[in-house]
């Protein structure tokens, strides 16, 4: 399929099937960059509260640690927490950008057959915004690459 | 679907023989220099005397001995945990795990002068010299049970012939299926190393108190041994990591190791940093935070004067520089980057057990009136280039006597078809 | 190509066991997982849910009668201040640690028998940290100051003491929850898919539908989606651990002798990992009798889980016996006394108890026999469910009872009220995880449908193994 040269065009299975992604030409999900800087982030806000309320607007002397940057030890807990809490609301919301979620009406749902997406059925969709997409030539092509039930569905992005 | 990976068929059922004279020049040069390494240690430890500097090098022995004591039974560690596990992955590089564990009864014998010899010994535990001139203080009397020589000597054959063994015994089963192809070795592998592994665990942190921990007798932490151990299974997944590097560079393994192992491995030796640097932060945490006196001496010394920068070398060093590098995960897949990482890994370990051993040294043997001693930097450099020769040697001569690998493992199909 | 090796007889080849049993088909999977859901309840749901029910009524009565009253109405009193709420946070706090475990962990480490059980034991971490939660938000006695806890700006300008553990508590637990929930949520997308896809009403379908956010199963879509977990996977690891150090730094940090000590993060964590699994075996094994799930919960995970709960229960003796050794060595008099109070002394009963239940009974593992015996298996996850309590009971309250100064020792005996709230956490616990498999997938399937050997497309053809898992030869002629 993308040997023919298509752009627009999706697999769609139950569970992620391994290998599947080179074999589509995709690389690897740029997720986790994103997900760095969410969690670097964190750390940074964490250490500006704890260094900001502690030492410079409210600084108190208590269990025998000073006001001052030697404190820092004792800050590791929450910056630590906090450097996880960010960045696992990054990658939630990141991998939904990623992947234009939430997108509650998609013209596949139109398919009585496609439901069986999330059973035990593979699907190969071709999108007709592809270049490459013509009615006839497309069908012909998903035959003769052994593909059953094919249906055209017919509506707006 | 389509079949990809390698199948069983591709390799020779005898395995792989590493030609030793491919390593022949690394190994005569670490001859060489180990013989003369060796030569001029014993003539310190023989004829030195009460001198300083016979003092001074049972401290550089201590510490080149037990840097390598850790890589072994880390080594013996990923054996224990791989056949426990009834794990498939790392099949392919397990021969090496054995080798390694294997170099334990050296480091025992290695171990030896400054056990056996009263002056390096008394020079090194001060409770053995207090005990010995009979100034024997409360607290010291208190801990009479356990710190006592014959107990002390009790525990340390125990844990050379407990370690030992195992390691032994594992290889032994190992190289049994090589021969016969018999299933039942790995049964036999695998249930008698979760019944190794306490075994393991109490010799490895008992020895990590009675060698390193008792250098000051009044000092305790414990979690000591989870220390040691942390440092010695990332130490050694480096040393794995190199040892396949070394072979494949010379040709071999070169189908049954993909860059999926070395991928399996890199992660190995990123938990392990993370794992380190957890322990090592708890330890100093707790006791930072609490302020008691006889708890916080150990890291007042590794803060006074020159220590303080070894002690924030290690922060960076052994934690944030690792840690940032090996979180990509190309680091992980490329065998320059990973090598290099492992480079460094052995490099900072040997640091933090330098750190652990020398502060003790000049306040111990100069009592109390200097911090280092002058010009003991050059007996430490030459005990560890002595041992690390020794140990080179040791090492790769024994690669050669068996397969590389454990041809007729029943899941090395699993191990050279590994996908991450 | 895989034929080469069959004949390759000199060589043997060990099957793995097979995570689902009788070769089930994606389909069935997707049947028997929904209709949990969909179809009515097992009468015996009921009979578990209507007590539940009557027991958070109880847990309800009893917070508002302590808001109402005070915290006088506990048993606590002047040097036990932490008596059975520290307690049971820590208890419960210790059982969520099970679910994000098997969850991350398990997954790094690419077991993948995890697929199982991780489902039903994310849910059950959340459910026992919401429980472990309401102990230390009532423990502040004014309750409606809570938000004090808040790094907020307020009127009188102060700001919390970060330098403090507890802060470092409220910090750890509250991400944990949050990461745990995102967790949870990102496995259950392609799942509550399925739900929405095989729905036929208006609301169901509607609910499922919002939930599931549209997810297509686009192999685009999984690229970002098993990128996104597994990071929340490699981020939820160390948070695992450090929620109960941060735990375990309540009591470290402090000079009470039996608190201060430096293996308590590591051993807090071991102790959560031990007790949350047998909590998660205390749930499963009926719950995969009552559903009928054998052949996905299999005999197998059971053995592994086991297997885990021996292993974690044997490091928490490691660490009970370096407790013990290093209180003795270290030559504290004040540590020594703790000690002896603890084996020898007035709660000497407690520490049998936990040493018995966490340590020895554990040890019954090693066979092989009572690891599928699940009426023993049952009897040990019950013993290490106690014996994990009475750890914390150990801890907390011998090590206060009797500190420095004789004069201030003093002894604690709960009253009603810290009972009855404690009996209605377990209320609260099993209604929220029944409410759960009503409503969703218990067992997480996209991932059960993801390790079947139809979708492995590195799985060995049968032929190839000589020996199955238990080392038994296989005679191979007779099947081509």
């Amino acid at each position: 399929m993308r040997d023919a040269g298509f752009k627009r065009w999706d697999v769609h299975s139950p569970f992620p099937i391994h290998g599947l992604d080179s074999a589509m030409g995709l690389s690897k999900s740029s997720l986790s960059w994103f997900v760095f800087i969410g969690g670097a982030t964190g750390t940074l806000t964490a250490f500006l509260l704890q260094f900001i309320t502690q030492v410079v607007i409210y600084p108190t002397y208590v269990q025998d640690k000073p006001a001052s940057i030697t404190t820092l030890p004792a800050f590791f807990p929450v910056m630590f927490e906090l450097t996880v809490l960010f960045a696992a609301f990054t990658a939630l919301f990141g991998s939904m950008i990623l992947n234009r979620l939430p997108r509650w009406n998609h013209p596949l749902f139109v398919s009585e057959q496609f439901t069986r997406f999330s059973d035990d059925a593979f699907f190969l969709c071709i999108e007709a915004r592809d270049p490459q997409f013509s009615k006839e030539e497309t069908k012909a092509l998903l035959k003769k690459m052994g593909g059953t039930n094919i249906e055209l569905i017919e509506d707006e992005i | 679907m389509a079949d990809h990976g390698a199948t069983l068929a591709e390799f020779p059922i005898e395995g792989e023989r590493v030609e030793v004279s491919k390593f022949s020049r690394i190994i005569l040069i670490a001859a060489i220099i180990g013989g003369i390494g060796i030569v001029v240690s014993l003539a310190i430890f023989l004829f030195g005397g009460d001198s300083q500097v016979r003092k001074s090098f049972s401290y550089s022995w201590l510490f080149a001995c037990f840097y390598f004591f850790t890589i072994a039974a880390g080594g013996l560690f990923w054996v224990l945990l791989h056949h426990a596990s009834n794990s498939g992955w790392g099949i392919a590089v397990r021969r090496i795990m054995e080798h390694l564990a294997n170099m334990l009864p050296f480091t025992f014998l290695l171990l030896m002068p400054i056990l056996l010899l009263k002056t390096p010994r008394e020079a090194l535990y001060e409770w053995m010299h207090l005990l010995s001139i009979g100034e024997v203080d409360a607290l010291l009397a208190a801990k009479a049970p356990y710190l006592t020589l014959g107990f002390f000597f009790v525990r340390i054959l125990f844990y050379a012939f407990a370690l030992s063994g195992i390691a032994y015994l594992l290889r032994r089963w190992s190289l049994q299926q090589d021969r016969t192809g018999d299933v039942r070795p790995t049964f036999l592998a695998r249930r008698f190393s979760c019944g190794f592994i306490p075994v393991f665990a109490i010799s490895v942190t008992f020895i990590a108190v009675d060698l390193l921990m008792c250098l000051d007798y009044t000092w305790f932490s414990t979690m000591w041994g989870v220390y040691i151990f942390a440092g010695s299974a990332l130490s050694s997944m480096a040393v794995i990591i190199l040892t396949v590097t070394a072979l494949r560079s010379r040709g071999y393994l070169g189908k049954v190791v993909s860059m999926q192992h070395y991928h399996t491995m890199g992660k190995l030796m990123f938990a392990f940093t993370v794992f380190w640097a957890y322990i090592a932060f708890s330890q100093l945490f707790l006791y930072w935070y609490a302020k008691i006196t006889e708890e916080t001496k150990f890291y007042i010394l590794r803060n006074t004067e020159g220590w303080h920068f070894v002690s924030l070398f290690l922060v960076f060093g052994h934690f944030l520089v690792p840690f940032a590098f090996l979180l990509r995960q190309r680091a992980k897949k490329d065998v320059r980057q990973i090598c290099a990482a492992a480079v460094w890994v052995l490099f900072v370990h040997m640091i933090d057990i330098y750190w652990i051993v020398m502060p003790e040294r000049g306040p111990s043997i100069t009592k109390g009136e200097l911090l280092t001693i002058p010009g003991a930097l050059f007996l430490d450099v030459i005990a560890i280039v002595t041992v690390t020769a020794a140990m080179v040697f040791l090492y790769l001569r024994s690669m050669g006597k068996y397969s590389i690998y454990p041809a007729r493992d029943p899941r090395l199909h699993e191990s050279v078809r590994l996908i991450n | 190509m895989a034929e080469a090796s069959t004949s390759d007889t000199a060589r043997p080849v060990i099957a793995r066991e097979s995570l689902v049993l009788n070769e089930r088909p994606m389909s069935w999977v997707t049947n028997r997982i929904c209709g949990i859901v969909e179809n009515r309840q097992p009468f015996l749901w009921w009979v578990l849910f209507v007590p539940c029910v009557m027991l958070m009524g109880v847990l309800g009565y009893c917070l508002a009668y302590l808001v109402a009253t005070g915290v006088g109405v506990w048993g606590n009193n002047h040097p036990v201040g932490w008596g059975w709420a520290i307690t049971n946070f820590v208890f419960w706090i210790g059982i969520g640690h099970a679910g994000t475990l098997i969850s991350a962990i398990l997954f790094l480490t690419r077991q993948k028998w995890r697929t199982s059980v991780n489902r039903a034991a994310e849910a059950m971490t959340l459910f026992a940290v919401i429980c472990a939660g309401i102990f230390p938000a009532i423990h502040v006695g004014r309750f409606w100051m809570v938000w004090f806890l808040a790094p907020v700006p307020n009127a009188n300008g102060i700001w919390q003491n970060f330098k403090s553990p507890l802060l470092w508590d409220v910090f750890a637990v509250s991400t944990y929850f949050t990461v745990s929930v995102i967790f949870w949520y990102v496995g259950l997308i392609p799942d509550l898919a399925t739900l929405r896809d095989r729905a036929k009403r208006g609301i169901r379908k509607a609910a499922y539908g919002f939930f599931a956010l549209g997810w297509r199963g686009g192999n685009r879509q999984w690229r970002h989606y098993e990128m996104a977990y597994l990071l929340l996977a490699a981020l939820s690891t160390p948070l695992v651990l450090s929620v109960h150090s941060v735990v375990s730094f309540d009591f470290a940090t402090s000079i009470v002798p039996g608190w201060h000590t430096t293996i308590f993060p590591p051993y807090f964590v071991a102790g959560a990992i031990f007790g949350g699994f047998a909590m998660v075996l205390t749930l499963m094994i009926p719950a995969r009798k009552i559903y009928g799930l054998q052949d996905l919960i299999t005999p197998k995970h059971i053995d592994n889980m086991a297997k885990i709960i021996l292993l974690t229960g044997t490091i928490v003796g490691y660490a009970y016996i370096m407790e013990l050794f290093i209180s003795w060595y270290g030559g504290n008099k004040y540590e020594q006394a703790a000690f002896a109070n603890r084996t020898g002394g007035y709660y000497s009963w407690a520490y049998v108890c936990m040493f018995t239940c966490n340590v020895i009974v554990p040890q019954l593992f090693w066979f092989r026999y009572c690891r599928h015996n699940l009426w023993i298996v049952m009897a040990v996850c019950m013993c290490v469910n106690a014996g994990m309590w009475f750890e914390r009971f150990v801890i907390i309250v011998t090590s206060i009872a009797q500190d420095f100064l004789p004069g201030a020792w003093d002894f604690y005996h709960p009253s009603w009220v810290e009972i009855w709230t404690f009996v209605g956490t377990f209320g609260l616990f099993l209604g929220l995880f029944l409410l759960f498999i009503r409503f969703f997938p218990v067992i997480a399937m996209s991932e059960i449908k993801g390790v079947l050997p139809k979708s492995d497309p590195h799985y060995l053809p049968p032929g190839t193994f000589t020996h199955d898992a238990e080392g038994r030869e296989i005679d191979n002629d007779g099947e081509q």
